[in-house]
C-alpha cells in the first residue's frame, strides 16, 4: 500500500519504488498513479496514458462476459452501489431477482444498470444460446472484478473485455462462480 | 368526498366519489406498467456452474 496510509493488513510504502502496477480505485487513482510513474490497474471505464487496465470492476466483468457471446441481447449488471434505475425491467438470477435498470454505457460499451436491492450483486449477459451470469456478494465482487484484471495487465494497455477469456479464468480461479442457463 | 346525515342525527355511510381524471390517471398507470414488460423473464432458475470459455 502506497501512503499516507495505516494499515494493519498491508505494509504501508513511501513510494512506489520497484512496483510493476499500482491497482487503484476511483477517480483520483489516475493522477496518483501519473505522480508515481507506475501504470494503473483501474475500475474506472476510461482509458488514459497511464492506465494499463481499466474496466476493473462489476460493471467490467459483465462486458467480459458479454464479450464471449454471440449476439448479445441483454448486458446487465445489479450491485447495492448502483443507483436505481428507470429504464425498463430485467430479471437477474436469484437473490437478486426483477429489478428496473438503467440504460446507459461503460468504457463505450452499451449496459444496463439497477441498484440490488440486498447485498448481493449480479452480472448478467443473455446472448442467443445461452443466458451466463455471476452472481457475488456485491464487496466481494467489485474486488475481485479488479484483483483479476492484475492477471492481463502487460505493456498493451487495454479494458478488461478487450482480454475476456484470461480475465474470466482469473476471477474465477479467485473465487467468483460463473454459471449458464 | 361527501357525507350525509338524516334528520335523527344517525350518520349515513360515506359515499366515495372518484373524478374522471382520478379514473383516468389509475388506468394510464395500469397500461404504463403493462406496456414496460419485462425484457426477459426467467420463470425457473436453472442456473449451472460453467467455466470460462
Amino acid at each position: 500500500m502506497i501512503g499516507p496510509a495505516r494499515s494493519k493488513s498491508f505494509r504501508v510504502l513511501d513510494s512506489a519504488k520497484g512496483c510493476d502496477f499500482l491497482i487503484g480505485t476511483g477517480p483520483k487513482a489516475p493522477t496518483r498513479a501519473r505522480e508515481l510513474g507506475v501504470p494503473l490497474v483501474w475500475d474506472g471505464e476510461e482509458q488514459m496514458p497511464e492506465i494499463a487496465v481499466w474496466g476493473g470492476s462489476p460493471q467490467g466483468l459483465t462486458l467480459a462476459l458479454a464479450s464471449r457471446e454471440a449476439d448479445p441481447r441483454l448486458v446487465a449488471v445489479a450491485h447495492p452501489d448502483f443507483e436505481e434505475g428507470s429504464d425498463h425491467q430485467a430479471r437477474f438470477p436469484d437473490p437478486v431477482g426483477q429489478l428496473v435498470v438503467v440504460d446507459g454505457t461503460y468504457g463505450g460499451q452499451r449496459l444496463a444498470e439497477a441498484a440490488s436491492p440486498n447485498e448481493f450483486a449480479a452480472a448478467l449477459a443473455i446472448g442467443a444460446d445461452r443466458r451466463v451470469t455471476v452472481v457475488d456478494h456485491g464487496a466481494f465482487m467489485s474486488g475481485i472484478a479488479l484483483a483479476a484484471a492484475v492477471e492481463i495487465a502487460d505493456d498493451n494497455p487495454k479494458a478488461v473485455w478487450d482480454d475476456a477469456l484470461p480475465y474470466l479464468r482469473a476471477a474465477t480461479l479467485m473465487g467468483l462462480v460463473m454459471a449458464e442457463d | 368526498m361527501t357525507s350525509c346525515h338524516v334528520g335523527d342525527g344517525r350518520r349515513l355511510p360515506t359515499v366515495k366519489r372518484f373524478s374522471p381524471l382520478l379514473i383516468l390517471a389509475a388506468a394510464a398507470a395500469v397500461l404504463a406498467m403493462l406496456w414496460r414488460g419485462e425484457d426477459e423473464a426467467l420463470p425457473t432458475e436453472t442456473w449451472e456452474p460453467v467455466d470460462p470459455s
